[in-house]
């Protein structure tokens, strides 16, 4: 389970950043990313986070997964408060986005290894999961030749092997399919729509409102750093005025 | 330790996979060193013997009828004398590059000698044609002719020769070869060494840092249970490796051509081997491993910083500078190492180094400068943690 508390997240703008924001010298330094924003995501349900661009989804994202700190507020996950016990919170974490962030030149088996070691996987726990998902994902004939050799889809499905080896409670997806061919698409849904069997906790962050409509129990919509909706698929739904989800999205921005 | 460890092994498998790494840890120093070597000896010796065998254009207008200098001339080695020729054209002929060199002996000269006066001669050359030796056999042919003059002049007047020799100075050089040797080749093996650390940590720490970014591995990194000072400290622990087997590797490119070399003079190659005893490996390995870990940081750093391996490739050219300077320094006269210069790195390193060569490194100053090394290598991992955990250097855009 995951749950954020009034979770807010303050940068401190560089020069660049400035320039990139529209910011000018006169203005403060300072660009609150995320708001107080406040969620929860059961086990067995998939939360979707969506978002214009540079609305916050990443950010929230990467504060989940402890990769930042909020300025203030508070991130439980299973039960750990990512402040206090984050090597703990990140055990039960698989992260992945739509670019594989593989190492070419090792091979699909030493890759999902280095991870199984990085959560201290029993070596016979590691081989018995490692034979399952390769298993799973038909990874035999490739798993030991070098990734830079690989087609995108053997990628794509090493990229799965690695964030899900250690068989963690919870998997978040930034923009999972973005960019990315239908084939290769077609394989992440599945690991999304499996992993709700398996009860995991999967939250995702996208843009394509089909796949929020085919995958998601909840929706949060997250607009300039601020949560402006959070809830059911039925409650979004119930927003609707026309049957376009992309129209339902874009009425609650404007109305935000 | 064990995830530290796991990231070592895997960094370690995935650098030592990569061809650019490899090129310069291994083949650069292995190739670069022994060509460094070889070729500047095989240059000097060619050069020195182009210009010694070759036939150069020596004019002489002799206005007083001197036979004797002449004779000289023709005596020297590679020598085609030109003798109808007026001044002017000597001069044009200089300076049209035509004649290497040119001798000018005036009307009264041979009656000044005679009448133990001073005979002026006039030699014509030009200084900036390095390669001619032109100067040089006309000096020597000269100085033959002043001996014959001045041995003539002293029977003629009954004079003892050695009284115009007073002093009788005998040099008592106390330097030993592996002083002189070592002091002189001191100042190329910490540089080269330097270098090569710097080089072989350099690509490795680029594709670890920004190329990990670059690749969007590092945040898949960032949200396993690994803390980001095990990352960092399993990162620069490569790094600093390739960077210390890059340092090893040209000591061996400094060592192997004393093998299979043949015209190295035995003295020499005799002396060079006894330099290169464990005792001096040992010592200089013991340098190079704080150096290899503050480069490495400083490198990592760069790298975590830089949102690109093409940025951080610009980022660090003007490092080779900033690492070539003290070195530099250290070569000029007048500088040794002293309880100030062995805490400054770098400078203490390319001192140190001459002292460890010569066999006359003094244990304090060993010890100062191991010291102010590994306490600057400290500042360094401290700093790459430090800037590892900012999320602006990670997250930068």
């Amino acid at each position: 389970m995951i749950e954020l508390s009034a979770v807010t997240k303050v940068f401190t703008l560089t020069k660049d950043q400035r320039k990139i924001v529209g910011s000018s010298d006169l203005r403060p330094k300072l660009f609150t990313a995320v708001d107080s924003v406040t969620f929860k995501c059961e086990s067995g349900k998939v939360f979707a986070l969506i978002g214009p661009n540079g609305s916050g989804k990443t950010t929230t994202l990467r504060m989940i997964s402890t990769m930042m700190r909020p300025t203030s507020g508070s991130i439980n996950i299973n039960g750990h408060d990512t402040a206090e016990n984050d090597r703990l919170a990140r055990k039960s974490i698989g992260f992945m986005t739509n670019q594989t962030a593989l190492y070419d030149r090792l091979s699909p088996y030493e890759m999902v290894k280095y991870f199984a070691d990085l959560n201290r996987m029993e070596k016979d726990i590691f081989e018995k999961r490692c034979r399952d998902i390769f298993d799973r994902l038909d990874m035999h004939t490739f798993a030991n030749k070098r990734i830079g050799t690989l087609s995108s889809g053997m990628k794509q499905k090493t990229s799965i092997a690695r964030t899900i080896i250690h068989d963690p409670d919870i998997i978040v997806f930034d923009e999972p399919t973005t960019g990315l061919d239908v084939m290769t698409s077609r394989a992440i849904i599945e690991l999304i729509r499996n992993s709700k069997e398996e009860k995991k906790t999967i939250i995702f962050s996208s843009h394509r409102m089909e796949e929020v409509k085919t995958l998601a129990d909840n929706i949060g919509i997250i607009y300039n750093g601020k949560m402006i909706f959070s809830g059911s698929k039925d409650d979004f739904e119930s927003e609707m005025d026309s049957v376009s989800y992309d129209d339902t999205l874009i009425k609650l921005i404007e109305n935000a | 330790m064990n995830i530290i460890f796991s990231i070592f092994k895997k960094e370690l498998t995935d650098v030592l996979r990569d061809r650019r790494t490899l090129f310069f840890m291994i083949a650069m120093p292995v190739i670069v060193m022994p060509l460094i070597f070889i070729g500047s000896l095989k240059f000097q010796e060619y050069q020195n013997k182009k210009s010694e065998e070759k036939i150069l254009n020596i004019a002489l207008v002799n206005e007083s009828g001197e036979t004797k200098i002449r004779d000289y001339i023709l005596n020297q080695k590679g020598v085609n004398l030109i003798e109808d020729i007026d001044a002017d054209s000597l001069e044009a002929g200089i300076k049209s590059d035509s004649l290497q060199g040119g001798l000018y002996i005036g009307k009264n000269f041979l009656n000044n000698i005679s009448t133990n006066q001073m005979g002026a001669v006039e030699i014509y050359y030009k200084s900036s044609d390095l390669m001619s030796k032109a100067k040089k056999r006309i000096n020597n042919a000269l100085d033959q002719y002043k001996n014959e003059v001045v041995a003539g002049r002293l029977l003629r007047f009954d004079i003892d020769k050695n009284l115009l020799e007073p002093l009788q100075i005998i040099d008592k050089d106390m330097s030993t070869k592996k002083e002189t040797i070592g002091k002189a080749l001191g100042g190329l093996v910490p540089y080269m060494l330097v270098i090569f650390i710097f080089l072989g940590a350099m690509y490795p720490a680029i594709d670890l840092g920004a190329g990990e970014k670059e690749r969007g591995s590092l945040e898949t990194l960032l949200s396993s249970p690994a803390t980001k000072f095990e990352i960092t400290v399993g990162k620069l622990m490569v790094v600093s490796l390739t960077g210390l087997v890059s340092g090893l590797i040209s000591v061996v490119g400094i060592t192997a051509p004393m093998y299979f070399i043949d015209n190295i003079p035995d003295q020499i190659k005799s002396t060079v081997l006894e330099i290169i005893s464990p005792f001096m490996i040992i010592s200089v390995i013991f340098l190079m491993i704080p150096i290899a870990i503050f480069f490495a940081s400083m490198l990592l750093s760069i790298s975590f910083y830089a949102r690109s391996f093409k940025e951080a490739q610009s980022l660090m050219g003007p490092l080779n500078i900033i690492i070539i300077v003290p070195l530099m320094l250290t070569l000029g006269p007048g500088i040794e190492i002293d309880h100030i210069t062995a805490l400054i790195p770098l400078i203490n390193v390319g001192l140190l180094t001459k002292e460890i060569l010569a066999g006359s490194v003094e244990p304090i100053y060993f010890i100062e400068t191991l010291s102010s090394l590994l306490f600057f290598a400290a500042i360094g991992i401290r700093f790459s943690v430090y800037w590892f955990n900012k999320e602006n250097t990670i997250f930068r855009v």
